[in-house]
């Protein structure tokens, strides 16, 4: 029973990642609220609910630029972490993630130096429906691995 | 700061706040009048010239002729009230100037001339197909003996149709009815089925589908007689007399093919039954009556035939322009039909079973949805001989311009025959690509030895397999690399979806409103199997002329999709229908069970809603929470050196002048000016002053609006004052030396300005804008623009002008932006402020007024319809379609606000829109689709109006069904849309692979799948034949071109119109029309308007095709090339260009003198012709063979070969290694 470097990585990461976990389910949500207007036909094509509803999809797809980053980095941090505790196994299952973090962030369109979900491009159907799936698939991923944290956190604590 | 001031004029410059410091120092008005106007200090213009040079649309009209236009231009048919304006031409007071750079026009041109493709085609292609199109009836004679049995088939498809519904209780199998369709549907004498009618009945349960695979290799001969006709350009129908000659022999014969067929089958029993059944229907009365009047009704088809594109010149005006006579004669025939109406009833019936053109019948409850239901089918019969092509106007939309042929051809006969109608169904589309209807059956014979005896074998024994079903004309296996001349002869059609007759009377016009694959695949592996795009492609604003306006206080909607009552939705009993995207049952509501057309009561089924797919309702109250907003417009306009030099200003001036009253708005409409160049200027033009008052804001950073009321203001209550300022505003900067442009604050006060009301910002730019938010650099480099390698810089470079553009959508401001500019403006950036706000694009690539007076003249005549054309303001969109399909993306100008809903601030009659589907869902219980569009806008009357467009296409369970049914057109538009995403996204590169392997793959796809002919050759279905042929254009399109030098400015707006354009124009933007008009006759000539329009046919774009003795005329929608041959005979030069010989015509000319001789009259007339069908006038250049001009024509000859692009026939053979890879 000894408190580790490892240990440590685990406690923290077992916080940051049930943040990651909002942060998944925060973008769910937001996806399904870009994807479909909740007010009645009649009322979408109301010009005055149409400011409205623009004004929500340009403040969502601020919040959702603004999230980028702090996701990205607190699941780098995880890997630099778990590089340093030589957690190998934890960090080879981290790295495919980390990769395609990676290549979502450098691979934004063109010249424009925003990152990707402006609102032209996000409110397309395909693009809305792969975020929304990417968010799905990283909640998953987020919860599994909050799982195999707190195991990790006990089995180090416990074993040395 | 900002300097309220007094007068505009006196002292513009002087009044330049100093901070500008730079090339900009004050210039006091002493300096300014003596300056001239190129020489300004450091002034960037000074590269025009050379600018000029590397752009190649350069000044190719004469000066001297400049301003000879007035009364040979006309105007748009569209907007005939505003005919007599044109006269009104703008005068350029500088006729006389002759551009220094004509010199720098771009060397190296003659290398392209006469390097005509490699000419490797196998000039034979395959046997038999180019035999004589004219075949005579000997060939029947001579023919073997199969081929006949195509009669047997002939004689008894009515027989079979009346049968069909009949004995449908005991499990007869639909597919009798689609294998007849095609041999029916081919011939062009319905006459001759007619007779075996009343013998049909008592025969027609002996059928079992059994007989019909004997008839079907020869039915698959028939179809290939495209071939014929493809060879056979004549547009002219054989004469009458021999036409009804044929059909004689035809109704000779049949007893003899009876025999025939006999040797074949090995059912003797029904053969035998078949026989009897034809002989009784020889031997039958009606035999002879219809024999009779065979003669009539084959007068009857001519007249239509004869003038076989009349509708395109009606493009957008009465569409069904039948010769009275014609419905006339159609009378009688209809009248002998009355007594076996009963059985014609049935037959429609089951035509609509077999409309799904699958085997199995679908269930009946969801095809009923598509015609009448039992309930009403008494009275759905009294409609069938009703309404007459005169009537037809009403639904007019719908068989309009784009399908003029079949539906013509088919309207005469459909009313007289309800029953062969089905043989239509899969007619539809051969009749379509061009066929002229007397030939194929015959044409048909001359293939036979093409196919094996095999196939007879097989086919006899194939019994029901769907596979053995007959080939569709669109079907027909082409060779591509054999075949020499792919392209036809007569514009290319689009295809009519395969419904019965009803249906597609009542379908939208292709013109508005069309799909990729008219025949919808069941599931999406089946369409993941075919290869090939699904979308839609839209129109919903167009021009209209016949337009039902529907105003009541309910407008009938399905309770839970919102849909529209449209003509698919089926009724189930008088109070209830059901719909037909949601198949939800909703009641009628009580007022619609009266029809206001007719005024009965009890007959919702005949409103107008449901009787046209085309219909505008004027909305209730429920639609607006706030009054709908008055019609507002802002001109912001770019003053600085570079604007000023260009000289657009005194152009717009003029325009605006003239088209002052013709604003679409009413009493409240209201109009604001803003410049800018390094400051803001506005202009007070409050009622009362006495002179338009300029305020000049200098605090870009902070832009406010210095009095925000009377800024914009009312069109009438201070008309005068409009007036001052326009006259004013071209000298008013005349000195300024002020060269920067802070266009990006400028936008910001206009959105400020635009805020409260919402409406149309109109942004002239000249330059990059380089001061305030939203400036940006150049990015191009010129040593890029040839590289075969990366594009760059496809995509904006800041998201200021994409945030605005959304601010605006939100506010209901559209920005229009017209681009003026020698050099480079990064326009990819600038697009941005109107493809997110529903504008629209203009770009006018080195506009001068005097040294390029070509785009003078275009933005001349551009803004004229600008200004004019209508417009709908503060617009949704929405797109529903049938449960079980989703859209995924959009194209087009426009912002999406959820995932179906596309908000539109402003909506043109010139925009287009793609939409690309998914099946989510399998189709398989249901036989019909429907999409619908519906386009919610404030008219500019400050009227609500909803806009509902409804298509309904079959939906098919095999592959070459879907094959049959592609429409290759919007394809490849939507395609160019697809590959513009892509190139923005990715790379120009990927998009450029994308495109060819769209063709690789679903050629591939079609050989492996659909024929199993030919493995080594590059096959393709009839309806996709020519899909190579377009991709290789799009590849040589400037937008996605490399290797040939293209400025990153136009290959974007190249993106920007194909994303923006509706499907006509932007097909002749890929693949212009090449005509000869040298040698222009009245033969096949069309009537407008008590002018004869000749119809050269269209040539492919080859300089093969060119011949030194002639001249040429190019259709490149927005630019017209006549260029003329070296050899071109003399007297054509003296008639038609007014010059005696080809040395003596000037290298740049734009216009045709009006001269009285006869091929002048025909020139003037099809240019004026082709110039009508579109709505914005195109500029016309006359190209000498020899000079540097013609390197632009050139570049339009895809077929050629050029440094950088394959030839048409090495790219078929790079596609054929690429699918035997």
């Amino acid at each position: 029973m000894a408190f580790t470097f490892a240990a440590f990585c685990y406690m923290l990461s077992l916080v940051l990642c049930a943040a990651l976990i909002f942060f998944a389910i925060w973008h769910i949500i937001a996806f399904d609220e870009l994807r479909t207007d909740f007010k009645s036909p009649i009322d979408q094509c109301n010009p005055v609910h149409a400011r409205e509803r623009l004004r929500n999809i340009e403040r969502i797809c601020f919040l959702l630029r603004k999230l980028v980053l702090p996701e990205y980095s607190i699941h780098s941090l995880f890997c630099i972490m778990f590089l340093c505790a030589q957690e190998w196994l934890t960090l080879g299952l981290n790295v495919p993630l980390l990769f395609y973090h990676v290549w979502r962030y450098f691979h934004c369109p063109a010249d424009s130096s925003e990152l990707a979900y402006d609102p032209p491009a996000v409110m397309n159907a395909d693009t809305l429906s792969y975020c929304q799936k990417e968010a799905w698939c990283k909640l998953a991923f987020y919860l599994l691995s909050f799982f195999y944290y707190l195991y990790c956190m006990i089995y180090t604590l416990v074993s040395s | 700061m900002s300097a309220p001031a007094g007068s505009p004029h006196p002292a513009a410059g002087a009044r330049i706040p100093p901070k500008l410091g730079g090339a900009a120092a004050p210039a006091g008005p002493g300096l300014g009048p003596a300056r001239p106007q190129q020489n300004g200090p450091a002034q960037n213009q000074m590269q025009v010239p050379s600018g000029y040079g590397l752009h190649h649309q350069n000044y190719i009209a004469p000066s001297g002729h400049y301003s000879q236009g007035p009364g040979k231009m006309t105007s748009l048919p569209l907007d005939t009230q505003r005919e007599d304006y044109y006269s009104g031409l703008y005068t350029v007071p500088t006729q006389n100037v002759v551009t220094p750079s004509t010199a720098h026009q771009q060397p190296g041109a003659q290398q392209m001339y006469g390097r005509g493709p490699p000419a490797p085609h196998i000039a034979g292609s395959t046997p038999g197909s180019f035999q004589g199109a004219a075949s005579s009836a000997s060939h029947l004679h001579m023919s073997a003996s199969q081929p006949h049995s195509s009669f047997v088939n002939h004689y008894n498809s009515p027989a079979m149709y009346s049968a069909n519904s009949s004995v449908a209780s005991q499990g007869f199998p639909s597919t009798c009815g689609h294998y007849t369709m095609s041999t029916v549907s081919n011939a062009a004498y319905p006459s001759v089925s007619y007779p075996s009618l009343p013998a049909g009945d008592p025969y027609g349960q002996m059928f079992t589908s059994q007989n019909a695979p004997t008839v079907r290799p020869v039915t698959d001969n028939s179809f290939s007689g495209q071939n014929t006709a493809i060879s056979h350009p004549s547009p002219l129908p054989p004469p009458p007399s021999q036409q009804h000659h044929q059909q004689q022999s035809l109704s000779g014969y049949s007893t003899l093919s009876w025999s025939a067929a006999g040797l074949l089958s090995a059912q003797d029993n029904l053969v035998r039954n078949h026989t009897g059944s034809l002989a009784a229907a020889n031997n039958n009365p009606a035999n002879t009556v219809a024999d009779s009047l065979s003669c009539p009704v084959m007068q009857n088809v001519l007249p239509p035939k004869s003038s076989p594109v009349a509708p395109t010149v009606l493009s957008s005006a009465s569409s069904a322009r039948m010769p009275p006579t014609a419905n006339q004669l159609v009378e009688p025939v209809a009248s002998v039909t009355q007594p076996s109406e009963l059985l014609q009833q049935k037959g429609v019936d089951s035509s609509s079973t077999t409309s799904s053109a699958s085997p199995m019948p679908n269930s009946y409850d969801a095809l009923e949805g598509g015609s009448y239901p039992d309930m009403l089918s008494s009275a759905a019969s009294s409609p069938a001989p009703d309404p007459t092509p005169e009537s037809d106007p009403a639904p007019a939309p719908a068989p309009a311009p784009a399908a003029p042929q079949p539906s013509k051809l088919a309207k005469p006969f459909g009313y007289g025959y309800p029953t062969l109608q089905p043989g239509y169904q899969n007619a539809a589309a051969p009749l379509n690509a061009g066929l002229q209807p007397g030939n194929p059956v015959y044409s048909g014979f001359q293939q036979y030895p093409q196919y094996p005896g095999m196939n007879q074998l097989s086919s006899s024994l194939g019994g029901l397999s769907l596979q053995s079903s007959p080939q569709p004309e669109s079907l027909r296996p082409v060779n591509l690399t054999q075949e020499r001349n792919i392209l036809p002869t007569t514009p290319v059609w689009a295809p009519v979806p395969n419904l019965n007759l009803e249906l597609k009377k009542l379908n939208c016009s292709p013109d508005s409103f069309r799909c990729t694959l008219t025949n919808i695949p069941q599931t999406q592996a089946l369409l993941n199997k075919a290869k090939l795009p699904l979308g839609l492609l839209l129109h919903p604003f167009r021009d209209l002329t016949q337009l039902p306006v529907i105003t009541s206080n309910t407008i009938v909607r399905c309770r839970s999709c919102r849909t529209y009552i449209n003509p698919f939705v089926s009724f189930i009993d008088q109070r209830r229908w059901k719909c037909n995207l949601c198949y939800r049952v909703n009641d009628v509501p009580e007022e619609f069970m009266y029809n206001p057309l007719t005024r009965s009561y009890g007959e919702p089924h005949k409103r107008p809603e449901v009787q046209n797919s085309t219909v505008e309702f004027i909305a209730s109250s429920d639609y607006m929470l706030r009054p709908p907003q008055p019609a507002v417009y802002l001109f912001v306009l770019d003053v600085s050196h570079n604007a000023v030099e260009a000289g657009y200003l005194t152009i717009l001036c003029h325009s605006l002048l003239e088209n002052l009253d013709k604003l679409p708005g009413d009493s409240r409409t209201r109009i604001g000016f803003m410049t800018f160049d390094s400051t803001i200027h506005f202009y007070n033009l409050q009622e009362g002053l006495s002179q338009p008052q300029m305020l000049i804001v200098s605090d870009i950073d902070d832009v406010f609006l210095p009095t925000p009321d009377s800024l914009l203001v009312n069109l009438y209550e201070s008309k005068e004052l409009i007036k001052d300022l326009l006259n004013a505003l071209p000298n008013m900067f005349t000195n300024t030396r002020e060269t920067h442009s802070a266009l990006g604050p400028a936008l910001q006060a206009a959105f400020k300005l635009m805020s409260p009301t919402g409406g149309r910002v109109s942004v002239f730019q000249t330059q990059l804008p380089s001061l305030g938010a939203g400036l940006l650099q150049s990015r191009e480099d010129p040593n890029q623009r040839s590289s075969t390698k990366v594009v760059q810089h496809l995509g904006p470079a800041t998201d200021f002008y994409k945030k605005l553009a959304l601010d605006c959508s939100g506010q209901q401001t559209a920005v229009d932006l017209f681009l003026l500019s020698s050099q480079y403006s990064d326009l990819a950036s600038l697009a941005c402020m109107s493809k997110y706000s529903a504008g629209c694009i203009y770009y006018y690539p080195s506009f001068h007024y005097t040294h390029n007076p070509s785009q003078a003249e275009k933005l001349q005549k551009d803004l004229k319809r600008y200004l004019t054309r209508k417009i709908g303001f503060e617009a949704v969109m929405r797109i529903r379609c049938t449960k079980g399909l989703s859209m995924h993306t959009f194209h087009g100008n426009f912002f999406v606000r959820s995932t179906d809903l596309l908000s539109l601030a402003n909506i043109n009659p010139d925009a287009g829109f793609a939409v690309q589907l998914s099946i989510e869902e399998s189709l398989t219980d249901t036989s019909l689709v429907c999409f619908q569009t519906a386009l919610l806008y404030t008219s500019s009357k400050g009227e609500r109006r909803i806009r509902v467009h409804t298509l309904c296409s079959p939906v098919v369970s095999s592959l070459a069904d879907v094959y049959a049914g592609v429409d290759v057109q919007a394809a490849i538009c939507l395609l160019a849309n697809m590959a513009v995403d892509r190139s923005v996204s990715s790379s120009l590169s990927d998009a450029r692979d994308a495109l060819v392997n769209a063709v690789v793959d679903s050629l591939s796809a079609y050989g492996s799948t659909v024929s199993n002919l030919q493995h080594s050759a590059l096959v393709a279905p009839s309806s996709l034949k020519l899909f190579p042929l377009y991709v290789l254009a799009l590849l040589k399109q400037k937008a996605f071109r490399t290797g040939t030098s293209t400025r990153l400015d136009d290959r974007v707006y190249a993106m920007c119109q194909i994303k923006s354009q509706p499907l006509v124009h932007l097909m002749k933007m890929i693949h212009p029309n090449l005509y000869r008009i040298d040698r222009l006759t009245d033969e096949g000539a069309v009537h407008v308007n008590d002018r004869v329009v000749p119809q050269p046919p269209l040539q492919k774009l080859s300089a093969e095709k060119l011949t030194r003795e002639g001249a040429f005329l190019m259709d490149c929608g927005s630019v017209f090339y006549i260029w003329i041959g070296k050899g071109c005979d003399n007297n054509f030069i003296e008639d038609v260009l007014g010059y005696p010989n080809f040395a003596s015509i000037p290298q740049k000319m734009t216009h045709l003198p009006e001269l009285d001789t006869l091929s002048s009259e025909r020139a003037r007339s099809f240019i004026t012709w082709l110039r009508d069908s579109r709505p914005l006038s195109p500029v016309l250049h006359v190209v000498k063979d020899e000079s540097p001009a013609k390197t632009e024509f050139f570049q339009h000859l895809i077929e050629d070969r050029t440094e950088a692009a394959f030839s048409y026939y090495e790219f078929l053979l790079h596609v054929q290694q690429q699918i035997c890879k």
